[in-house]
């Protein structure tokens, strides 16, 4: 009832750990699986080991909303084969989400995770505080490094979008066009949090992307418009705390979604979002998820 | 609760020890603010604070003393930027506060022995204080390298002397206490009380080899609750990023945690073996 295909890649379930949370070992990645995970993004991998951001990196501005800036943090692409390899061994299906300082070394980083045994790869041209989202606010940039790492991995290859653009259908389009399998909408938004006593950012980064419940409405919107602009199929991502929350991205035009923030709570959310969607289909005459694919683009439906 | 740091004023400070500092305040988390009453936090022995100086760092410390609704203490070793920052603060001055996060320690109603190892003994000291209005009086094991690093020592000396506490303490030059380690001297008071008592509950904080050593001990003694509080580096405190899980298990250390029993620590390889950096590198511990 809920298998998705994103390109020749087959889920047992649509709902997918978003890169950045928990992605940071093996153990993680194969305890989402097995709590119900479609599939599993890592934390995003770069050629080396990077430090990131000092503390505070992640903070909470409104019950269940999170500000951040880690900064890319992770210990290289080499490091992770151990962890992909635990992850693969324990049944995940592993999409690596992976970046690069030159646009070259996406395609290296692709062509490592190919080798690793990932089952695709996520590129991050989006982290709002880092460099790389001058990638995915360009479409030029956008459609070279996709041809890039397209042309170095027979993986499936999603480009995770950036919402701090202008218009983001132009550089979804452009993904397209340059050979992107899916797109990912949609990363954090910009966004900064001052402490009025401290008179200072409170992020050590000072900027940081929100996420969590806030950045649902946003998230939604995105989905619902490059609905209409592309045929390449879209994950949604963005505030995905129970399967209502899920049930507006699938009808603005998702065909899989991705969770992150609310995995605070714990990984039993997997199993609460596929039990809540396969009631919700039945209760609404559908026997496919993909038949709900969308469907608020045709109007209200006759209740 | 709303996990975001909030800016106190510290209103006492106390120097314990050449290193370790204590530092008291006023907090209510955000979330918690109400003009006609101050609600009480939610807070268990074991439980953390994020604690952030500004411009410097943030950094997970332990609650080392609660009295509700919302005076509270911290305790923490000067070993780095960060927490020599927060050591140098002075009363007036101020640092922001998250939370408390984590999972602490469930203390159970019998006979209980607490070990501490430096400045692991702060976590322990809001659980063994809540034995205060009971008859049970809790064992206390404190231990240093030296006399003058025993943290708390003049404090636990008067509640041992009115019967609050059983108080032990060892230095490892012998300079105060036994001479040896702490774990040693842990053994030596479960065979003094063993035979007339039964402990029903150890709980440990320390370096973590010495936890590993503790938990060897208290299976070998039949002891069969034992909990201990366990340190990794932290960003989010709040199960988010990651950064502090044990493998394989994937447990949490900032909300599964910090406090495991005795056999999910067996369940984590990393335990006493491992450790993620900042980076998420892992190396030996």
């Amino acid at each position: 009832m809920l298998q998705v295909d994103i390109g020749s890649l087959k889920l047992n379930s649509p709902f997918i750990m978003a890169s950045g949370i928990l992605g940071v070992s093996g153990s993680t990645l194969a305890k989402a699986h097995h709590a119900g995970a479609g599939a599993v993004v890592s934390k995003s991998l770069g050629p080396e080991t990077r430090e990131g951001y000092m503390n505070p990196s992640v903070i909470e501005l409104f019950p269940d909303t999170f500000l951040n800036a880690v900064g890319l943090a992770n210990p290289g692409i080499d490091e992770f084969a151990g962890e992909v390899a635990f992850a693969k061994k324990e049944g995940a299906t592993v999409i690596l989400s992976v970046f690069g300082g030159e646009l070259g070394e996406y395609g290296e980083m692709a062509a490592k995770a190919e080798e690793m045994g990932a089952d695709a790869v996520e590129l991050n041209i989006s982290c709002p505080h880092a460099h790389v989202s001058c990638i995915g606010a360009d479409a030029t940039l956008t459609d070279e490094v996709i041809r890039i790492v397209k042309a170095k991995t027979s993986l499936p290859v999603i480009a995770k979008l950036n919402p701090n653009v202008t218009d983001i259908v132009e550089i979804a389009r452009t993904a397209e066009k340059a050979g992107a399998d899916a797109v990912t909408a949609i990363n954090t938004v910009r966004g900064m949090a001052i402490d009025i006593d401290a008179k200072c950012p409170v992020l050590a980064n000072k900027s940081g992307g929100l996420s969590g419940k806030l950045l649902k409405p946003i998230a939604v919107k995105v989905v619902y418009d490059l609905y209409e602009a592309l045929q390449i199929p879209i994950i949604g991502c963005g505030g995905i705390f129970d399967w209502r929350d899920a049930a507006e991205f699938f009808l603005a035009g998702a065909i899989a979604v991705e969770v992150g923030s609310a995995l605070w709570r714990g990984f039993d959310l997997f199993g609460e979002l596929a039990n809540g969607m396969k009631k919700y289909l039945k209760n609404n005459n559908f026997s496919q998820l993909s038949e709900i694919t969308g469907l608020a683009h045709r109007g209200a439906t006759q209740l | 609760m709303i996990r975001k740091p909030k800016m106190v004023k510290i209103e006492k400070k106390v120097e314990e020890t050449r290193a370790i500092t204590s530092l008291y305040f006023h907090y209510s988390p955000w979330g918690f603010e109400k003009n006609d009453i101050t609600p009480s936090v939610p807070f268990t022995p074991g439980q953390f604070f994020m604690v952030w100086v500004p411009q410097v760092d943030e950094i997970p410390i332990s609650v080392s003393f609660h009295e509700p609704p919302n005076y509270w203490g911290i305790t923490i070793k000067n070993v780095g930027e960060a927490s020599g920052a927060i050591c140098n603060l002075n009363v007036g001055e101020k640092l922001g506060i998250r939370g408390p996060l984590g999972k602490g320690f469930t203390l159970d109603i019998g006979q209980s022995i607490f070990l501490g190892g430096g400045v692991g003994l702060a976590p322990l000291r809001p659980a063994y204080f809540a034995y205060a209005n009971s008859s049970l009086q809790p064992i206390v094991v404190n231990c240093a390298p030296c006399g003058e690093d025993l943290l708390y020592h003049a404090e636990l000396e008067e509640l041992a002397k009115n019967n609050v506490i059983i108080y032990d303490y060892a230095t490892e030059d012998g300079s105060c206490g036994c001479q040896g380690l702490g774990t040693d001297l842990f053994r030596q008071v479960l065979d003094a009380t063993l035979p007339e008592k039964t402990v029903e509950f150890a709980a440990c904080c320390g370096p973590e080899r010495m936890i590993v050593k503790t938990l060897e001990i208290v299976e070998r003694y039949g002891i069969t609750n034992f909990q201990a509080s366990l340190e990794r580096m932290m960003r989010c405190g709040m199960g988010l990023c990651g950064l502090c899980v044990l493998d394989p298990t994937g447990l949490r250390v900032c909300s599964d945690g910090p406090v495991f029993n005795g056999e999910t620590l067996h369940s984590c390889t990393d335990f006493g073996q491992k450790v993620r950096e900042f980076s998420g590198f892992k190396r030996d511990l």
